[in-house]
């Protein structure tokens, strides 16, 4: 007789991601049911399915559960992040089917897909163990690889789907690699019995260390940081607009849980040794990701590289090794949730009209025509570039702050620096769409109401998110491991 | 501690060992009279009617791959088999979800059209 | 609802009106605009009435917005006399002053019409926040938003270059005193380490401290500046340049009040700092003064009442300075009263002259517009100070509290400043009224046969010449007999004042009435008659003297001005253009051609990417090693 009691099977930590996955399976049998032009029903199913999820991720808040033999956590951390999760992946649902038919691209394998990778994320926020962050790592990178390369007949996804499989398969050697060499070294493979070892026998590791070293390179090429970054503009470019709101978004999320769960809550006693590499990637995300910026004449790209930026000025939060660090980090993701969400939309909004809205070009005098999208893409813009009083600003501010706390100068100039570079371009998009267009007046068009909910909640997100503290409130609490 | 993977050791030395005499060995005892008929591939005997590198049905891919994906699964139930008296009915359970969701990714492809070869 | 709930209404009204029109103005029919511009203000009257009524009190916090170690900013209203006196002020007397508008500002076309109405609500609901605000920083939001309102409002036609610099000017003006605001609340901060009114004020010092003087002087310099008092009043006057409703909300009723109602509710620090309360009532009394001589000579009726507010808030500066806080708020409200009563009534003239505003051109029109020319006789006698008119029971308790109080002689000489004034005044008053309305049309005037305003314009003067008649019956302490209502209701908020006046303060005030009646009727010797040699014959470098506005757009020219723009073009030359230009534009180039060789990597190579990847991971591993082994 096996004792199963020592497993811990508890149900209610992993209910958020078994919601998810029943949801999937009743989307995939409900596609080969329902006639296609009423896959609407579809998006209905999985946003009923993830509304529940976000119920029931809900309870986990504050509690403090270990699940199936110490690889699944149910704390807050986790709920935090399902929740953000959650609301981004119905708020990607949402704005799906409009844009779908639009680019003829409805087919029912898209929710499936999109709640694969959201289940895969939310298990890699919740995952305490080396082989649970594998498995969700896995799993949402899998959906994406399909969802990039999803527009079929188009060279530019298939391109762009192939290119994240093979560095993505890259990044996951070195992930792998990683995580046998700290199982190597210290035997475990949750992350509290590496914690513990690390604890009880404090001298250098140079297995361990190293392990660290290319896990941290796996997790930074999913948050898109430099000099891992290579990939995001071509991948974000080429895959169809909708999945790359939704992964731009969502991926770094996850993968900045991972990176919270690993280095700050397992192995805080070794910041002295893993601030070096960590700090390198974040000031490098910074410098590329906001000089880049600048000449691109694509949106997507654009939006890309300043992602690529962002993910250096979460790593910030990251550094100083304390929960009040990750603490800003976490506020920073959800703010950047917000408005860069909100941006993505927007750039699916005018994509979704079939004409090729990511060159800039394109946006000139988009006040006169679409004042609604402009006035909220200036918000986002605004927001992204850090000017209060929108959340972006404050999110810098207090990256900024637990880097003053920690006396890590260093990074805070190379931040601040790179913050003044990063108007240019962000701001550069708002002149845009000042500019008085040449040519007769392009007719209004609707974007229909899903959308505008959803571009107004994000860019409501954006405004108000920073002026309500209760938000960096939470952002604390879910860091009380 | 070492001393546990000794049988792993034994175990490689014989499979390295085994290929190793395999194929080096043959070249010491056997003769070598080369012909036409004997430097043809070897089909299990059958002769071959045309060169190897040709195009292949994309259901061909997809079958295979298919079969790999369910073959693999089918694993996990070897190490389930092995303690499914003392899992009791709750093994029976999870095992049984584990198969249902497999049927439905079974019943999908087939609603799909992935088994049919097509045209 | 809650007080709490009511208290956050009152913002809600206008702030709602004016992201409405902001959104959506221009495309709904106007009739959306001339009712959700007005109305909204209204509404906003109508809540705060019901607080006055029911005797509402308390500091309601809402949320925390920013806490940060002891930095604690809390989102919280206070409720309370004072507070609800000036909402009462600002809704009522601006619900009127915007209804006028939605007539006056009839000739602008729709969007610009929707605008106008927008910033008007804006305006209302920033002065809103600023009285109601419970602590420092919402103080200040207030305060800089009015400010911004306020350049939006005098800038309202932009296409005009004498309206786009008023707009400039007033903003600067404005913003040296938000920058003193600003730094006075970090002393504050820093001496109290709290930023509610409830906190700071129970942890002041019983005496008087150079910290403390020095926050009360940096607020002053925001009062200062707010309120067009000297040396920071030269924008006032060309602030006319904004539509004429926009001047007697703005500039006569409300946002050039809020020095008085800063230093009033600010008056546990005032009581404590003795010297900058002291610096208040000269302030107050020498502008009082300073600026009812200028408006001797000024020909614009606009410029006139613009002056002529300038003094009357110096008079408020006065009452506050010396103590008699409920006496400061009397004459605030009764100035809201006539000052927009003249103001709109100045703007029904003007609308009738073709925006004619020279009052020599105008002459005779008391027979052609009779209404507005009796409306204007009420509100200038108001301003004089003649019985009954609520001018002079506000102002004579003023005065009378300044020449009563005992052992004061800064009391006594801020007396004589203010009886000087009053002289002054009635002679301008009489000069303004008589010129525009009595004697024959000018023969340069640009409309033969006037017609009067719509009713919509109308009927706002006529509320308000009524409450300027009969308003002055809620407190006759000037006369030492009769009700003191508003002292009863502030005294809860501002205190009470500490001495009482005598007979002698009586007498006083009804020289100071009889005088400035004889002055104001002298100006019809004068300017009518012709039969007295005009003052300005007799002295003609006093005339020049006023004309120029005591030099003082020369001297800030001189000394401010032009020193800045050479330092300015000098820096240009020899510092920005060459050194900060070169790494500015050094920075931006080299961040663009850097930026141009770093996407030049981004080949969309695979075996490219890859390399830096693996280069990536190996220079990690170099450092987690080297780390490793030092």
């Amino acid at each position: 007789m096996i004792d199963l009691s020592a497993v811990h099977i508890d149900y209610q930590t992993v209910l958020p991601e078994l919601v998810v996955t029943g949801t999937i399976v009743v989307v995939l049998l409900l596609d080969l049911v329902v006639p296609p032009d009423r896959r609407r029903w579809l998006a209905v199913v999985s946003v009923v399915g993830l509304a529940i999820a976000l119920i029931a991720s809900i309870p986990l808040w504050g509690q403090h559960r270990s699940a199936f033999a110490d690889t699944m956590a149910g704390d807050s951390f986790a709920a935090f992040f399902n929740v953000l999760l959650l609301a981004v992946t119905i708020l990607t649902v949402l704005i799906s089917p409009r844009y779908l038919r639009c680019v003829h691209l409805d087919f029912g394998e898209y929710y499936a897909l999109v709640l694969s990778a959201a289940a895969g994320m939310m298990l890699l926020a919740a995952a305490t163990s080396l082989m649970t962050i594998f498995l969700g790592i896995e799993l949402l990178s899998l959906a994406l690889y399909v969802l990039c390369s999803f527009s079929r007949l188009q060279e530019h996804s298939q391109e762009s789907g192939l290119k994240y499989l093979l560095l993505g398969g890259f990044a996951t050697g070195f992930l792998l690699y990683g995580m046998a060499l700290i199982y190597g070294a210290t035997g475990s493979t949750t992350l509290l019995g590496i914690r513990a070892f690390v604890t009880s026998s404090p001298g250098t590791n140079v297995l361990l260390l190293l392990g660290i070293g290319f896990l941290s390179v796996g997790l930074a090429f999913k948050a898109s940081a430099a000099p891992f970054h290579m990939w995001t503009p071509d991948v974000y470019e080429g895959a169809p607009t909708i999945v790359t709101t939704f992964m731009s978004v969502a991926t770094k999320a996850a993968a900045f849980a991972a990176v919270g769960r690993i280095f700050v809550a397992t192995l805080p006693s070794l910041e002295a040794q893993w601030y070096v590499p960590l700090a390198l990637i974040a000031v490098l995300s910074m410098s590329i990701g906001n000089v880049v910026a600048i000449t691109q004449s694509n949106l997507k790209r654009l939006l890309a590289y300043s992602g690529i930026a962002h993910a250096g000025f979460i790593f910030l939060g990251i550094l100083p090794g304390t929960t009040d660090g990750l603490a800003a980090s976490l506020f920073y993701i959800a703010a950047y949730a917000a408005m860069n969400f909100g941006a993505f939309a927007v750039v699916t909004a005018l994509d979704a009209k079939g004409e090729h809205a990511d060159e800039l070009t394109y946006w000139t005098g988009l006040f006169y025509r679409r004042p609604f999208l402009a006035t909220t893409m200036t918000i986002f813009m605004l927001s992204l570039a850090g000017i209060p009083p929108t959340v972006g600003f404050f999110a810098k501010l207090f990256v900024f702050q637990a880097l003053v706390t920690a006396h890590l100068w260093i990074p805070l100039i190379v931040g601040i620096l790179t913050t003044v570079i990063s108007l240019y371009y962000y701001l550069r998009v708002i002149v845009v769409m000042v500019t008085v267009p040449e040519g007769a007046p392009v007719e209004r068009e609707g974007v229909g109401l899903p959308m505008t909910v959803v571009v107004g909640l994000s860019a409501l997100g954006t405004t108000v998110m920073g002026l309500v503290p209760q938000v960096f409130g939470w952002a604390l609490q879910a860091t009380r491991f | 501690m070492l001393s546990d993977y000794f049988p792993l050791l034994i175990f490689v030395v014989v499979i390295v060992g085994f290929g190793v005499v395999a194929i080096v060995v043959p070249g010491f005892i056997g003769g070598h009279r080369p012909n036409a008929a004997a430097d043809l591939a070897y089909e299990s005997g059958i002769v071959p009617r045309e060169g190897a590198r040709r195009r292949f049905s994309v259901s061909f891919y997809l079958t295979a791959m298919l079969f790999i994906i369910f073959d693999v699964e089918a694993i996990f139930i070897y190490p389930w088999a092995v303690i499914l008296k003392s899992l009791r009915w709750f093994g029976v359970a999870e095992m049984g979800v584990f198969v249902a969701i497999l049927l439905v990714a079974l019943i999908y492809i087939w609603a799909k059209g992935a088994l049919e070869w097509g045209d | 609802m809650s007080t709490s709930q009511l208290a956050l209404l009152i913002l809600i009204f206008p702030a709602a009106g004016a992201l409405l029109l902001a959104g959506r103005g221009w495309r709904l029919p106007r009739i959306v605009t001339k009712l959700v511009g007005p109305g909204v203000v209204w509404a906003s009257f109508v809540v705060t009435l019901t607080l006055f009524f029911n005797n509402a009190s308390g500091d309601f916090t809402y949320w925390t917005w920013i806490q940060s170690g002891s930095f604690n900013v809390p989102f919280n209203i206070l409720i309370d006399n004072l507070s609800i006196f000036m909402c009462l002020v600002i809704t009522g007397v601006g619900g009127l002053i915007v209804t006028y508008a939605v007539g006056y500002m009839d000739k602008e076309d729709g969007p610009s019409y929707a605008r106008f109405f927008t910033y008007m609500d804006v305006f209302v609901f920033s002065m809103l926040l600023l009285v109601l605000a419970g602590n420092f920083v919402f103080l200040i939001v207030g305060w800089a938003l009015v400010g911004l309102s306020s350049y939006f409002l005098i800038g309202f036609w932009y296409h005009r270059r004498s309206a786009v610099l008023a707009a400039r000017k007033a903003f600067v003006m404005n913003v040296i005193g938000d920058v003193g605001m600003i730094l006075g609340t970090f002393v504050v901060f820093v001496s109290y380490h709290a930023t509610t009114y409830r906190a700071v004020f129970k942890a002041l010092p019983a005496n008087d401290t150079s910290s403390l003087e020095l926050a009360a002087f940096l607020l002053l310099v925001g009062a200062i500046a707010k309120s067009a008092q000297i040396p920071l009043h030269t924008w006032l006057p060309d602030a006319m340049e904004g539509p004429t409703p926009v001047s007697a909300l703005i500039h006569a009723a409300t946002m050039v009040t809020a020095g008085v109602y800063l230093v009033g509710r600010m008056h546990p620090i005032y009581d404590i700092a003795v010297y900058a309360h002291g610096a208040v009532a000269i302030v107050g009394a020498v502008t009082a003064l300073f600026a009812a001589t200028i408006a001797i000579v000024q020909t614009d009726i606009k410029r006139v009442l613009a002056y002529s507010t300038m003094s009357q808030i110096g008079y408020m500066f006065l009452a506050v300075g010396i103590g008699a806080y409920s006496a400061g708020f009397f004459h605030l409200l009764s100035h809201a009263f006539f000052k927009a009563l003249l103001f709109m009534a100045a703007g029904n003239v003007i609308h009738a002259m073709n925006d004619e505003q020279d009052m020599r051109k105008y002459g005779g029109l008391l027979k052609q517009l009779p209404r507005t020319s009796w409306s204007f006789l009420i509100g200038s006698l108001s301003l004089v100070g003649v019985i009954p008119f609520v001018g002079f029971f506000s102002k004579e308790q003023i005065l009378g509290a300044a020449f009563s109080k005992p052992d004061a002689s800064l009391a006594l000489a801020v007396w004589a400043f203010g009886f000087i004034t009053a002289l002054v005044t009635g002679f301008y008053t009489g000069r303004m009224w008589w010129m525009s309305f009595a004697g024959k049309p000018s023969p340069e005037r640009p409309v033969e046969h006037p017609h009067e305003a719509p009713s919509v314009m109308l009927v706002p003067v006529f509320i308000l010449a009524a409450l300027a008649t009969i308003g002055g019956f809620i407190q006759t302490r000037a006369l030492g007999f009769g009700p003191h209502m508003v002292d009863d209701f502030l005294k809860s908020a501002v205190g009470a004042q500490s001495w009482e006046g005598g007979a002698s303060e009586v007498i006083a005030s009804l020289v100071t009435m009889a005088l400035a009646a004889v002055l104001f009727l002298a100006a019809y010797r004068i300017y009518i008659q012709h039969a007295w040699k005009p003052w300005s014959a007799v002295v003609p470098w006093a005339q020049r003297l006023l004309e120029r506005k005591y030099y003082f757009d020369e001297l800030y020219d001189a000394i401010i001005v032009r020193p800045m723009d050479g330092l300015a073009r000098g820096g240009l030359r020899y510092v920005e253009d060459p050194i900060i230009g070169g790494i500015v534009t050094g920075t931006g180039d080299l961040a663009e051609a850097e930026s141009h060789n770093l996407s030049l990597t981004e080949t969309g190579y695979f075996r490219n990417y890859v390399l830096v990847f693996v280069a990536g991971a190996v220079v990690v591993a170099i450092l987690i090693l080297a780390r490793a082994g030092s």
